[in-house]
């Protein structure tokens, strides 16, 4: 990492930068600009303008121009009963999505890193739903897989492992339809994350290993201190993945249920989605995308604190 | 001796069996999904269900290309949003990317934070005021409507992988062209853009499927039937599921899905290098 610092901090150190440097400088903000251009117009605008919104009214349809409100939007949105709801429900995908993600994308990373024949192949398969749209992956568990009659879990359950009691509707039926979210939503991620966790099995010297063999470590405690404290900067990333991906349900829900059975898979994101484009409420839309933010980022820090070296 | 080598056999065996079990699992969906497009209706609709087709048919793809005139309008949709994004995303972050990654200048280190702020702020943040403004400017409902946005939300990503590509080519390579009289241009698209392609596939890869399967913006932006790409568009065909059948579901599915299983395919290792090298950066 020391070779780009210097090259950062070429030219900034008081001395007056050369004619040969600036004109270095000015062909690097040609080559930026369009790209710039983009990013300014596109996200930075939009980024500050949804924020100022959030502390307005505005229904797009009625309103000629938002109408400042300051924190009352805020509130607004807090104490709203179906706000309420959506967070209840987000939080529970969230405890049920999380920690399953973890624990599998890590097993399965551990049985990737095997010497196996055909490891390949699994890896194939296990990162195939990654490049999956979460749109089609629910038209897909929708239409073919949790359907009642047709679909192929209940086909599998009822007539290949004779479990018939376990058949049902499982989108709508409102103790199955968040778990059945969870499912799909694990089967869409998991492979992203196992293959950040590979990459940190990939990357722990082998010399680790051995010196723990010669201390007489068996496998589990091989695991336990050597490979999982090796994974530190994985479990920082594959967190920061997960906990977005927890926080911000949407598709799965807006495809698959709706929202429903009885607002059941109701979440924070299509309570933000429902007021900005089917209520036209702006303001209201606004300030709960920013605290779909704030969650993220509140949950971020809080991963960085835990994922953080003892040192570094 | 012989206790330890059966031990050893068995662990082995576990092993084996744990790994087909899971590619089956991550996989199954497709298969049937796949089975299913192959299949007659009658076949479709028999009690008991039966997974693998007994006669391969056609059928299903033929009334979901020649009959669902809806379906070839959203396939084109989303080839022509999704190539020239893709165009655009990658010449714009070629020519960044060398910026950030073999010129220096000062504002150098805020596209990181750029890039982390994209990948963690949720959609809905940006897609309110540009809905708001394309309103204004009448571009819901147009393919330019979608290009732009998707253009700017891939970038950050597209230039912070090119960023290091171009980090990773000698300082020689470049000085060299350089003394030689060529001018930034030049040395860029003559000299350093071949030795870049690497990044420009993994580029390329992630803004391609990421584009390919976007949702929230596409729901939001394009409001009638003839502007629908296919993650919106299959969604509608779904939901009119009662009209039609499985069988087309299943053959639409299989369609919508093809491209992205090409292209994945065909460029999977420098997906998962990126993800992989992109992860050890942290």
């Amino acid at each position: 990492m020391g070779i780009p610092l210097t090259r950062l901090n070429k030219g900034d150190e008081g001395r007056r930068r050369s004619r040969r440097q600036r004109r270095e400088e000015a062909s690097a903000y040609a080559f930026l600009l369009p790209a710039l251009i983009f990013v300014l117009a596109l996200m930075l605008y939009p980024m500050l303008h949804s924020f100022y919104l959030s502390f307005t009214t505005y229904d797009f349809v009625y309103d000629e121009a938002p109408t400042f409100a300051g924190l009352r939007t805020y509130l607004e949105v807090l104490q709203d009963d179906f706000f309420q709801t959506a967070f209840k429900n987000t939080a529970y995908f969230a405890l049920g999505f999380f920690p399953m993600l973890v624990i599998l994308s890590l097993s399965i990373a551990l049985l990737l890193n095997q010497p196996l024949q055909g490891s390949t192949l699994v890896r194939t398969s296990v990162f195939l739903p990654v490049i999956v749209s979460l749109a089609l992956t629910g038209v897909m568990f929708q239409g073919m897989i949790l359907s009642g009659r047709f679909g192929l879990l209940n086909h599998v359950l009822g007539n290949i492992l004779g479990l018939k009691v376990w058949t049902r509707e499982w989108l709508t039926d409102p103790h199955t339809a968040m778990p059945s979210l969870i499912a799909v939503s694990l089967w869409k991620y998991v492979g992203f994350e196992a293959l950040i966790f590979l990459a940190g099995l990939q990357a722990i010297p082998e010399a680790l290993y051995e010196a723990a063999k010669v201390d007489g470590a068996n496998g589990w405690q091989r695991l336990l201190h050597v490979t999982l404290p090796s994974l530190r900067e994985s479990f920082a990333l594959v967190g920061i993945w997960g906990i977005i991906q927890s926080i911000k349900v949407f598709e799965q829900a807006f495809v698959m249920t709706q929202g429903g059975p009885a607002n059941s898979t109701f979440t924070l994101y299509y309570y933000t989605w429902k007021n900005a484009f089917d209520f036209y409420e702006m303001g209201n839309a606004s300030a709960s995308a920013y605290i779909v933010c704030f969650l993220i980022l509140i949950f971020s820090l809080i991963n960085m604190a835990l994922t953080r070296g003892e040192r570094a | 001796m012989q206790k330890a080598t059966i031990f050893k056999w068995f662990n082995q065996f576990t092993l084996y069996l744990l790994a087909v079990f899971v590619s089956l699992v991550f996989i199954a969906p497709f298969i049937w999904v796949l089975f299913t497009s192959l299949k007659a209706d009658s076949e479709i609709y028999k009690v008991p269900i039966t997974i693998l087709p007994r006669q391969i048919v056609f059928s299903q793809y033929e009334h979901v290309l020649r009959e669902m005139s809806e379906f070839t309008i959203y396939f084109a949709n989303t080839v022509i949003v999704s190539v020239v994004s893709l165009a655009i995303v990658l010449l714009l972050s070629s020519l960044a990317g060398y910026a950030f990654g073999c010129l220096s200048f000062r504002g150098n280190r805020l596209l990181l934070t750029l890039v982390l702020l994209v990948l963690t702020i949720p959609y809905a943040v940006y897609l309110i005021p540009v809905f708001i403004l394309e309103n204004r400017l009448d571009l819901v409902d147009t393919r330019l409507g979608l290009i732009l946005p998707y253009v700017a939300l891939n970038l950050p990503l597209a230039i912070f992988i090119m960023r290091g590509t171009f980090r990773n080519i000698p300082k020689e390579m470049e000085d060299a062209a350089l003394i030689d009289g060529a001018g930034r241009l030049q040395t860029w698209s003559r000299v350093m853009m071949p030795i870049a392609m690497p990044g420009v596939a993994t580029t390329g890869i992630f803004t391609f499927v990421m584009v390919w399967s976007e949702f929230m913006f596409a729901r939001a932006l394009m409001l009638s039937k003839k502007a629908y790409t296919l993650p919106i568009g299959i969604t509608f065909l779904q939901s009119e599921a009662q009209s039609w059948n499985f069988g087309v579901l299943a053959a639409a599915i299989v369609l919508t899905l093809l491209p992205v299983l090409i292209v994945f395919l065909l460029l999977q290792r420098f997906l998962v290098k990126g993800i992989m090298e992109g992860a050890l950066k942290g």
